[in-house]
């Protein structure tokens, strides 16, 4: 039990069908305020999902878009709590989705390492010890004492990377980032990928690209309409999402 | 730290009910390094070109007790002999209940990016908010020294009145977005709704005026004594201006005991219900 990094049992989710919310006034004004059964206004976005990763795994998650593979990450990092069954989890998590925004644009780059940092569980010593190491590997030192808005796109993503994959986190989970910056950067980061999932944290992939989660991943699970719909093994998975691709 | 140790806490644990706001509290000191490092942001981004940052956020409060003075002055005949002042107390005051009210209703849905990063407890968000208009208010208070000075008041044992008033006016102002915060996800009109309340009860509260102007003895006493119940700001402001004048604080004692039981009752609540719909609400952001 306790080689577990991660061990999801029996779990569900509910998602709204309605993401954005609704209008009051628009309601009122419309007349729509009449009760929506549950079962139209929420869709199971999970179900009945099992796993067990072991530490120092790494697990691709492979299917088609929409069939839940984001949500799954966000069950795992804690941010949303499963409707029903459980979610155990051993170790300091990140995750790694779509970089660069939940800065502040009006703090520094240095401003901004602190403050994610300490959003992340670090305390003030640890993080004036690994700043060094972000500002080098962002490659943006000459603006780091600058403003967020007065950046690029790319060097937004070049800090975001370089802080997230400098936390050093004990399960590391990862959303569709292969493609962040300029392409010289662009290898950087993949090769700081590698260096995690080569090292001991437990790695888990959400992508679409074959090629990315053959060379790095022990197992690969095809995802369908919220559940597992394979058994781990890559070249089943692979097949899986070949056959939903048709 | 407890991150991932309080998440398992959080998620299997039982929804607390009568304990929410225990353990909020324990929320709130566990990740203190981080309600202090959003509390940082926020002053920082406020006051950043410092002198002139400070400048323009007491500039708000002053001008309208400039206005607010002259319009008294002609259209009022009472007699206030610290009339600036108890503007200014008045309005300073009231916003911070209003930007703890107001900023805490839209501060989950406003830090949807990170709340879909990353796992740490949501109601850091709304007390950090809390925390920063606190330390704003204290800073705004240093411009009523030159008005002390110029009155020659002495801090009398009254200013004890303070800390009391600043404590429940948190409360209330936290207490009641602890629900909006959470209604705010599903209906994006209640941060407009909560404008036009608080537009309307500024006028509705002795902000720009002394209460006596409401309850002395120009309505019957029941009405002024539901009226200091149906509004705990007016006793708040009222306590804070005591505080400073050293005038007796002229609020009956039951009314004071009421106002505070409700402010505690609101706070109450609110945590309960947060903690109960939080975590269905981020699925809305």
């Amino acid at each position: 039990m306790n080689d577990s990094a991660i061990s999801i049992n029996d779990v569900a989710l509910d998602y709204p069908r309605k993401k954005k919310g609704v209008g009051l006034l628009r309601e009122f004004i419309t007349g729509r305020f009449k009760k929506v059964p549950r079962k139209d206004r929420w869709f199971r976005a999970l179900n009945g999902i099992n796993l067990d990763i072991k530490k120092g795994e790494v697990v691709g998650i492979m299917g088609p878009n929409g069939s839940g593979k984001s949500t799954l990450l966000r069950v795992i990092a804690g941010i949303y709590a499963p409707d029903e069954g459980s979610v155990e989890v051993e170790g300091r998590i990140t995750l790694l989705a779509g970089i660069g925004t939940g800065f502040n644009q009006d703090l520094t780059g240095r401003e901004n390492i602190k403050l994610t940092g300490s959003i992340f569980g670090f305390d003030s010593k640890s993080i004036s010890d690994m700043e060094e190491g972000i500002i080098d590997f962002s490659g943006i030192r000459e603006f780091i004492d600058d403003p967020i808005r007065t950046y690029s796109a790319g060097m937004r993503a070049r800090l975001g990377f370089a802080i997230i994959s400098n936390l050093e986190p004990d399960i590391l989970l990862l959303d569709e980032v292969m493609s962040v910056g300029d392409h010289e950067f662009r290898k950087k980061s993949r090769a700081r990928i590698d260096e995690l999932v080569q090292g001991d944290a437990t790695v888990v992939i959400v992508s679409h690209s074959k090629s990315i989660l053959k060379s790095m991943c022990d197992k690969v699970y095809g995802l369908h309409n919220g559940e597992i719909v394979t058994d781990g093994e890559p070249e089943s998975a692979f097949e899986f999402y070949e056959s939903e691709k048709e | 730290m407890g991150v991932s140790e309080n998440k398992v806490l959080r998620r299997d644990g039982k929804l607390p009910f009568l304990s929410a706001p225990v353990k909020i509290m324990q929320n709130l000191y566990n990740y203190r390094q981080l309600l202090k490092h959003f509390i940082g942001r926020d002053l920082k981004v406020r006051y950043h070109n410092s002198i002139l940052g400070y400048g323009w956020s007491v500039l708000e409060p002053l001008a309208l007790t400039v206005t607010f003075y002259i319009l008294f002055a002609i259209l009022s005949d009472s007699e206030d002999p610290y009339r600036p002042l108890t503007i200014l107390l008045g309005i300073l005051a009231w916003s911070l209940f209003a930007k703890t009210f107001s900023n805490g209703t839209t501060c989950i849905q406003r830090n949807s990016s990170l709340i879909q990063r990353v796992y740490f407890p949501r109601e850091i968000f709304l007390f950090s908010k809390s925390g920063y208009n606190m330390l704003h208010f204290i800073l705004s208070l240093f411009v009523i020294i030159p008005l002390l000075i110029h009155y020659g008041l002495m801090p009398t044992q009254q200013i004890l009145l303070l800390p009391i008033a600043l404590i429940m006016i948190l409360m209330l102002g936290t207490g009641l977005a602890l629900f909006t915060s959470i209604l705010q996800t599903k209906a994006r009109d209640v941060e407009h709704i909560v404008t036009i309340g608080l537009r309307i009860s500024f006028y509705l509260s002795p902000v720009f005026y002394p209460l006596e102007m409401i309850t002395g003895g120009r309505i019957p006493e029941q009405y002024a004594e539901a009226y200091l119940i149906a509004n705990p700001m007016a006793t708040y402001i009222t306590m804070i201006r005591s505080a400073f004048t050293g005038a007796p604080l002229d609020i009956p004692t039951m009314n004071l005991v009421i106002t505070f039981a409700t402010t505690i009752a609101i706070f109450w609540m609110g945590s309960i219900y947060f903690m109960r719909k939080e975590r269905k609400a981020v699925k809305f952001i």
